[in-house]
């Protein structure tokens, strides 16, 4: 039998994005864990991606830095999402709540909507085992901001064989 | 209806007396993944990690497993996060990289879970609530738990100084002759942590290319101005100081202001402090990014494109970049017909080889700042592509 005083800590996070209306996505993110239980939502004006309303709510968290961060999401009203998220949520919230679980739960909730967008565009291609891999090789020719993000766009990866992507052509983000 | 649903568990096991097992799932419409590792229990660091992939997006994304190792060594320390994004995020996966990220925090709770426990023998009457409020106490543990505790090392920034002798070819000349060719978007190193070409060498492939003059726009710095003359001076080549600037609305690019800015600023109050300096203002890569991630599917219009309230503020807006796609430039420069404002255009280089690729080409000769930003002003230039 196990013994349960080996286990010492838990969380779940949840993010769920759907239609609130024909011009807004809303993204929800739910945090709960030994320490917090907390609830996030945006909303999103389409096709601009701009966050036209946040509501939180703290049920339970035992650092009161959240108390703080909740005050202050206000000031990421009519914030953009796009590249460079991280570095402009810091720039837009006082130091001392910038890593907090609040800030966190709202960029979560932001890589959502990415990641919601992503999900649209992968159901009008068909299931990956059927794809020709020219497919991903044109999207790494189009944009070559992709070449050397990750595993499947590096060098060794079919992906990018055949591909004149110098590495020096290859500017940072 | 949702069209979107991800959920993330992680959990964490004492298997050991000096160790914690932590075991993480994310998995979501894309993506399914699985981690397990295994962190100590006093400095927090990666000893082990093993992963397993269920759902994925190409056929090549397996190939991140074999990169996991990366991590290994790794703490729990101040710039955790920044260095899984950077370093597993970017030869592996970024989901992989989240994950972590969670299983890593999640390791920290734990032995504050751990440490509530070892204080409440003592104490029955603790609450971890308490616990939680009385820094003073949890402190005095942590820092017993982890006196070796080590900080991830970020590389010791170089002092900038240009001081190696150069061979400089002779100029090519370019096709329009007729126009003064500046580079107006041009990072270095170490000036810019994310360049890897040296200023001296921007100006060799500056000349190589047959471009008159650049512009350095390091992240928010500014070149000594006895640095610049300097420059100026060794390669007899027209360099000038920029800056690109960080806003809660985008990146701007600035031309003929000196005040060096650190962190964010508001994009009314960096409009405010450049036309007080008689400066100029270029919203930089507009929607770099912005296609890839959805923008496309969404039918942008230009229309609604325009609404970004950096344009309000800006007197130009940078219609090529280098580092942006075509479809990317192609929409920044109708939405500054749209606007009736300016369009400028830079390499935004970072790495060797690509200065140049996109200038700014002015109808007369650039010799002083004055006159750069006079034409500015005056819109007395196009722009052009040699990528």
């Amino acid at each position: 039998m196990t013994n349960p005083s080996r286990f010492k800590f838990s969380r779940n996070r949840n993010t769920t994005v759907k239609n609130h209306d024909s011009h807004t996505l809303s993204a929800c993110q739910t945090l709960i864990d030994t320490f917090y239980q907390m609830h996030l939502t945006i909303f999103v004006s389409v096709p601009e991606l701009e966050i036209v309303d946040i509501k939180a709510h703290v049920d339970y968290s035992i650092d009161p830095v959240e108390n703080k961060a909740i005050k202050e999401l206000s000031r990421l009203k009519n914030f953009r999402i796009g590249p460079g998220l991280r570095k402009v949520i810091k720039g837009l919230v006082s130091e001392d709540i910038a890593d907090s679980q609040l800030i966190f739960m709202f960029e979560e909730a932001c890589q959502g909507i990415i990641l919601n967008l992503t999900r649209e565009m992968a159901t009008q291609l068909p299931d990956h085992q059927d794809i020709d891999v020219q497919v991903f090789r044109d999207m790494v020719k189009t944009n070559t901001r992709l070449y050397n993000r990750c595993a499947a766009y590096s060098k060794g990866s079919t992906l990018v064989e055949g591909l004149d992507l110098k590495q020096e052509e290859i500017g940072n983000q | 209806m949702i069209t979107y649903l991800r959920n993330k568990i992680v959990s964490v096991d004492r298997l050991t007396q000096d160790e914690l097992t932590v075991y993480g799932t994310l998995d979501d419409d894309l993506y399914g993944i699985q981690l397990e590792s295994i962190f100590s229990l006093d400095t927090l660091q990666i000893k082990k990690i093993s992963g397993k992939w269920h759902r994925f997006t190409t056929p090549e994304c397996p190939r991140a497993l074999a990169n996991l190792n990366v991590v290994i060594g790794v703490k729990v320390a101040p710039g955790f996060r920044h260095h899984i994004q950077k370093t597993l995020g970017r030869s592996g996966c970024r989901h992989f990289a989240n994950l972590l990220i969670e299983m890593g925090h999640a390791a920290k709770n734990a032995k504050r879970v751990i440490q509530f426990e070892t204080e409440k023998q003592s104490q029955p009457d603790l609450t971890l609530e308490h616990f939680y409020a009385n820094p003073q106490k949890e402190n005095a543990i942590i820092s017993e738990t982890t006196s070796q505790s080590i900080s991830i090392h970020e590389p010791k920034k170089q002092s900038i100084s240009e001081n190696e002798d150069h061979q400089v070819d002779v100029p090519v000349s370019r096709k329009d002759s007729k126009y003064f060719c500046m580079d107006l978007h041009v990072h270095s190193t170490p000036a810019s942590a994310c360049s890897t070409v040296r200023v001296s060498q921007h100006i060799i492939d500056a000349k190589k290319m047959g471009i008159q003059g650049i512009v350095l726009t390091d992240h928010n710095y500014i070149w000594p101005e006895e640095q610049i003359q300097e420059l100026k001076t060794r390669y007899e080549f027209p360099v000038f100081c920029g800056n690109e600037i960080t806003t809660e609305h985008g990146d701007v690019l600035v031309y003929g202001f000196k005040k060096n800015l650190k962190g964010l600023i508001s994009i009314q109050d960096l409009r405010k402090q450049v036309i007080d300096q008689g400066g100029f203002m270029a919203a930089a890569h507009p929607f770099r990014g912005f296609l890839l991630i959805g923008g496309n599917q969404l039918s942008l219009s230009v229309k609604q494109a325009s609404r970004k309230r950096i344009f309000e503020y800006v007197d130009a807006i940078e219609i090529g970049n280098g580092q942006c796609t075509d479809a990317e430039n192609q929409l920044a420069f109708k939405v500054a017909q749209y606007l009736g404002l300016k369009g400028i255009a830079g390499s935004d280089s970072h790495e060797q080889g690509t200065v140049g690729h996109f200038t700014t080409d002015f109808f007369e000769q650039i010799k002083t700042e004055s006159d750069l930003l006079e034409q500015l002003h005056a819109g007395t230039f196009e722009t052009s592509s040699q990528r």
